[in-house]
């Protein structure tokens, strides 16, 4: 059964997104992909879902992305993505709002346990 | 013929093998010796003097390079009748350069490595995606042809890491290449490949310009890929505050010899470093910068019979520019 839930996936990588909607979409999810944080901010803003995206992208990056987002009184779960996870990349990713960080590359079950657990409080 | 004793020594020959007879009948190489001869020639016949590198074997020791000195004799009432020439073997010396050149590629690799890292995780994160949907398509038991494609796919991936490193190691390898014929717009972008590896890095927007026609230098294709990465680091480098960095990397066309410029919009170059800049141990990166990097790629590019030299840009920032000698100009069919 589908999830009510879309992912949005924010990353400059085609294939990464690529890759990602395709395995997603196995485990039952809906998926909408963006290029960078501008196209999200364009078209993927007003939607119910969970934000799942880069850090590392050309434009505005995706911590600069969830700061501006919560500001805004965004409240979807956030969940970043980076290749290089340090203490201090973690902080500010938290400080600025987000969920969770995961490390690349991203283990599907485990990415699929936390979305479940952070959409399990909503309705 | 007459010779020093250190001449016999340096060819391995002894006098009564040498005297009275022409290179051509001495060297042991007919190829080496006829380049010699033609070499002496070429000089008697101009009747100017040069200084350039030959390379002659040793029974022993095998090949070596001289570096030659050779000054047409005129004896006045017949004219030039004979050359004078003074050599040196620089074996050794260029075999040290060769180790200090591929002792900076891997440094520099060494820094990039967080960038490289960075690039082959990419490939691997959709691998790891590709693979995951497909087992979790297949232990569902659906129509296994979106799997076929997305092993596909994972595949290409694995290609797209492998070519990442395989673009490291040519770099960093010792094997010395030989100078040939390469085009300058492959290896600059060869090079801007490498340099640019991670394409987020600090959010660079890079142009890259290359004439209509492929333009032929005689070139080491690994040397001349380091002096662009090296430019490349040092204008992302110096970008590093600048809120919309840019980096323009041309090639031009000047009839004799080709024009590389690598262009940044960063601070620009002080008045009282540009003097020195090409020199060793001079760095405006502070504790972070060795300072080898750009009088390394001066020793590259002279080498090569080409100059270095850099530019203010008009607004911001500077220029830093090559030149190669053009072998060729192919037309575009």
């Amino acid at each position: 059964m589908t999830s009510p839930w879309v992912v949005h996936i924010v990353d400059d990588d085609e294939p990464v997104r690529n890759a990602s909607t395709f395995a997603l979409q196995a485990v039952d999810y809906r998926v909408v992909t963006y290029v960078d944080a501008d196209d999200f901010l364009a078209r993927g803003r007003e939607q119910c879902g969970v934000l799942l995206s880069d850090v590392r992208m050309p434009g505005m990056n995706g911590i600069e992305l969830t700061r501006l987002l919560r500001r805004d009184g965004f409240s979807m779960p956030i969940i970043l993505m980076t290749g290089h996870p340090d203490g201090e990349l973690m902080e500010e990713a938290i400080n600025a709002g987000a969920d969770l960080v995961l490390s690349k590359p991203l283990e599907l079950m485990a990415m699929v346990a936390e979305i479940t657990r952070l959409t399990m409080n909503w309705t | 013929m007459r010779a020093n004793q250190a001449t016999l020594d340096l060819l391995g020959k002894q006098w009564p093998e040498v005297e009275g007879k022409q290179d051509i009948e001495i060297l042991d190489d007919l190829y080496q010796a006829r380049l010699v001869m033609a070499n002496d020639r070429t000089i008697m016949d101009t009747g100017v003097p040069q200084a350039l590198e030959e390379i002659i074997d040793h029974p022993d020791k095998g090949p070596r390079v001289f570096l030659s000195t050779k000054v047409p004799i005129d004896n006045v009432i017949e004219g030039i009748d004979g050359i004078v020439g003074l050599s040196v073997d620089i074996t050794d010396r260029k075999a040290v350069n060769e180790q200090i050149l591929h002792v900076a590629r891997r440094t520099a690799m060494g820094d990039m490595a967080a960038s490289i890292a960075h690039e082959i995780n990419q490939p691997l994160a959709a691998i790891a995606m590709y693979l995951a949907g497909s087992k979790a398509l297949l232990e569902k038991d659906s129509y296994p042809g979106p799997v076929i494609q997305s092993l596909a796919m994972a595949k290409d991936q694995c290609l797209r890491a492998g070519e990442i490193i395989r673009r490291v190691r040519h770099f960093v390898s010792g094997d010395s290449d030989e100078k040939q014929a390469e085009s300058i717009s492959f290896l600059i972008n060869e090079a801007c490949a490498l340099a640019l590896i991670d394409p987020n890095e600090n959010n660079v927007v890079v142009t890259i310009k290359h004439c209509d026609t492929d333009i032929i230098v005689m070139a080491h294709r690994v040397q001349i890929e380091q002096v662009v990465v090296n430019l490349i680091r040092n204008a992302t480098d110096a970008m590093t505050d600048v809120s919309s960095p840019t980096l323009l990397i041309t090639s031009a066309y000047l009839g004799d010899m080709t024009l590389v410029s690598v262009s940044d919009n960063g601070p620009g170059i002080s008045g009282d470093i540009v003097d020195c800049l090409f020199q060793p141990f001079v760095s405006t990166k502070g504790a972070k910068g060795m300072g080898v990097g750009l009088s390394l790629c001066r020793t590259i590019i002279e080498s090569h019979g080409g100059k270095i030299w850099v530019e203010p840009n008009g607004g911001q920032g500077a220029t830093f520019r090559f030149t190669l000698p053009t072998l060729n100009r192919e037309i575009n069919v």
